[in-house]
């Protein structure tokens, strides 16, 4: 979890499109981590069974195809908008932190309160992450980082939700990327930039 | 239980046929028709449950009860709607800037997107739900991009991100009603809708609330409510017409539904007050709002998503009544209206070649049946007696005066009259401006027909409804899993 959450962190800070691919990577493969860990040491197949997945899609599949949709449309860097990321880095800090001391609000009955604060934190940094980008990709990298935080709440506090619930939540998310991806495309080339915050022609 | 299969098998039998069948023609054929089968399966399957047979559980997670018919049925109205208009516009796809490609691919989007719908409204989990939802979501995507403008990519693109992070709100709600659930139960949990409402007396109250906001963020979202609506009047106005008439009348309706089942599981928990507190001023300032900003539009497909907004509030506020006869009956009543109005947009956009509000004018002259349609569209989403949704605000406007929420009932009051007067004003010019338009020859002639249809059932839906009627819709409604 706190590896989770420092991958998370350390997202904010940087504007290499690949490094923050890496980051999601690492975010990733730590969530999948949980129910693979879990699963093994219960001997419990479904765990064990979910947790490659996670690890499959979320950490080596999806930034694969966004590392090869970043290189296809040669995006490398993203800039930010409004804060820096000095100072987005600061504020994810200060969010980590007020969510972790304030975690057993969330926190179901007979769950760790840390774990809970820290779902809630990767999920704050998440939108974090949305609001000062302004390249396309980094849109889709914060959305993911938020919905690893729900994974994560999810994976902790709660019984788990069916197996066959969890994997179609999975395969929603792939193709949600594909299809982000596609859509990115599309804005390439008609838009000759990916700058979403240059994107006003709907108005009214 | 076959019949049931059929409501799967026809949208899925068209959208191969899109796949597999190179001409146009032939798609546009096996279109309507397995639409018009489709309408079939839907009366054949709801009728015995709404006569009160025992409900049926289907396979997994799926049930049929009062409401999930209620909007099977509604949803594939419109979804014959779409399809006939679809089959007749596309005569020339050319025309409503289409490839034939992209018609075919209208075609099979359109058909796999109301297999989605249908199981949002019948999902009996929570886990389903927001699964099918999703589905939904990514399905109608690719259908806002199909003409390719820089416009559309730009509305799917926005549609794409916001209901993403909306929906992922919705999980994230799910996830914490399950949190919520005090230690003893946690052997015999499951996400059932029917399992959650009789053990959420029990739950953790502070953690529970915190879910009901995530699921409004959610699938308000979806829905379109006034905060988080943003991404609907541009997901509206760049979709080819078909495409908005299942946007308008399908999809912001599985929203709804998700609501009600929600707000179902909240009624018997302790945090009951929620609905009426929170859900209810929320759509009644959706109203207020859409109302408002109906006023300066330039666009009358944007004109029309704004009217939706409106409807989702007024809808918003029945759920957060909880009063299932107004909810069923407006819902039906927007979606037919809707419908009816987005496909003759289409109409209008092919004949005019634009659907921006100062170029169109002088309709009535150029093509009095077009003329009178347009109008007939504007009463009926308006809310105009004879149609249904006459007497669905009515019901509600008694219905928040008897619960003593005055300040809601005034806000809606004023939202809809603005909104009267303002569509009321948009559309008089466009139906008898004085302005020369620039169409050309009238061609309107069948392709009206859907658009009509649609609005006659709105309108004997509005006449046919008594109390004794309402009375036994109650009850018909509440026949299945949320009584």
């Amino acid at each position: 979890m706190g590896i989770a959450t420092m991958a998370a962190l350390w997202m904010l800070g940087i504007t290499r499109v690949r490094t923050m691919l890496w980051g999601l990577a690492v975010l990733g493969a730590a969530l999948g981590g949980l129910p693979l860990y879990e699963g093994v040491s219960r001997g419990n197949g479904g765990g064990v069974l979910l947790g490659c997945t996670v690890i499959a899609v979320k950490a080596v599949a999806v930034p694969i195809f966004l590392n090869w949709n970043a290189c296809r449309l040669q995006m490398t860097r993203d800039r930010t908008v409004g804060v820096g990321p000095g100072s987005a880095m600061l504020l994810g800090a200060a969010i980590v932190v007020l969510c972790f001391f304030h975690g057993q609000r969330f926190a179901a009955a007979g769950s760790s309160a840390g774990d809970a604060g820290l779902s809630i934190a990767m999920i704050a940094l998440g939108l974090t992450l949305m609001m000062t980008r302004r390249l396309a990709v980094g849109l889709i990298i914060g959305f993911l980082v938020l919905d690893n935080g729900i994974f994560a709440f999810g994976f902790t506090q709660t019984p788990g939700m069916p197996l066959i619930v969890e994997l179609g939540v999975l395969f929603d998310l792939f193709l949600g990327v594909l299809l982000a991806g596609f859509v990115l495309f599309r804005i390439r080339r008609s838009f000759e930039h990916l700058d979403v915050s240059e994107m006003r022609e709907l108005r009214g | 239980m076959n019949i049931v299969l059929l409501l799967a098998a026809c949208p899925v039998l068209i959208a191969v046929a899109a796949l597999c069948i190179r001409d146009l023609r032939w798609v546009r054929v096996i279109g309507a028709t397995g639409s018009m089968l489709h309408v079939c399966a839907a009366v054949a399957v709801a009728v015995p449950v709404l006569l009160g047979r025992p409900q049926t559980r289907l396979f997994a997670s799926f049930q049929l009860d009062g409401i999930s018919v209620w909007f099977i049925l509604t949803n594939s109205l419109v979804f014959a709607g779409a399809m006939t208009t679809a089959a007749l516009l596309l005569k020339d796809p050319a025309e409503i800037h289409l490839t034939e490609r992209s018609g075919r691919a209208l075609f099979g989007l359109s058909a796999l997107f109301i297999v989605a719908s249908n199981a949002v409204v019948c999902a009996a989990d929570l886990g389903t739900l927001w699964v099918a939802m999703e589905a939904s979501t990514l399905i109608t995507a690719p259908i806002i991009l199909l003409s390719g403008t820089r416009k559309s990519i730009e509305a799917a693109w926005k549609y794409l991100i916001l209901c993403g992070v909306g929906i992922a709100f919705a999980l994230l709600g799910t996830m914490m009603v399950m949190a919520s659930a005090q230690r003893a139960e946690l052997g015999t949990m499951s996400l059932n809708i029917e399992w959650l409402r009789s053990h959420a007396a029990s739950f953790n109250g502070p953690l529970l609330r915190a879910s009901f906001v995530f699921f409004i963020l959610g699938y308000g979202t979806k829905a379109g409510l006034f905060p988080v609506h943003s991404w609907l009047p541009d997901a509206h106005s760049e979709a080819p017409a078909p495409g908005s008439m299942l946007l308008s009348g399908a999809l912001l309706n599985c929203g709804m539904v998700s609501l009600w089942r929600i707000g179902g599981i909240f009624e018997a928990s302790n945090s009951g007050h929620l609905l009426s507190r929170l859900l209810a001023p929320m759509g009644a300032v959706t109203v207020l709002a859409a109302g408002l900003m109906l006023v300066h539009q330039r666009d009358l497909k944007r004109m029309f998503a704004y009217s939706s907004v409106e409807n989702m509030g007024l809808l918003a506020v029945a759920v957060g009544f909880r009063s299932a006869p107004i909810f069923a009956l407006h819902a039906l009543a927007h979606s037919l209206a809707k419908a009816s109005a987005f496909s003759l947009s289409g109409c209008i956009a092919r004949e005019f070649g634009t659907v921006t509000l100062s170029k169109l004018s002088g309709v009535m002259r150029l093509s009095p049946r077009l003329g009178f349609a347009l109008l007939g569209a504007g009463a009926a989403v308006m809310g105009a007696p004879p149609f249904a949704a006459f007497a669905s605000e009515w019901l509600l406007l008694a219905r928040a005066a008897d619960m003593h929420y005055f300040a809601i009932a005034i806000a809606i009051v004023i939202g809809l009259a603005i909104s009267f007067v303002a569509v009321l004003i948009h559309l008089g010019r466009v139906v008898f401006g004085e302005k020369p338009g620039r169409a050309a020859k009238s061609r309107s002639g069948w392709s009206l027909i859907p658009s009509v249809v649609l609005l006659v059932a709105a309108a004997v839906a509005g006449i046919v409804v008594t109390p004794s009627l309402l009375a036994s819709l109650e009850r018909a409604l509440g026949s299945g899993g949320i009584r």
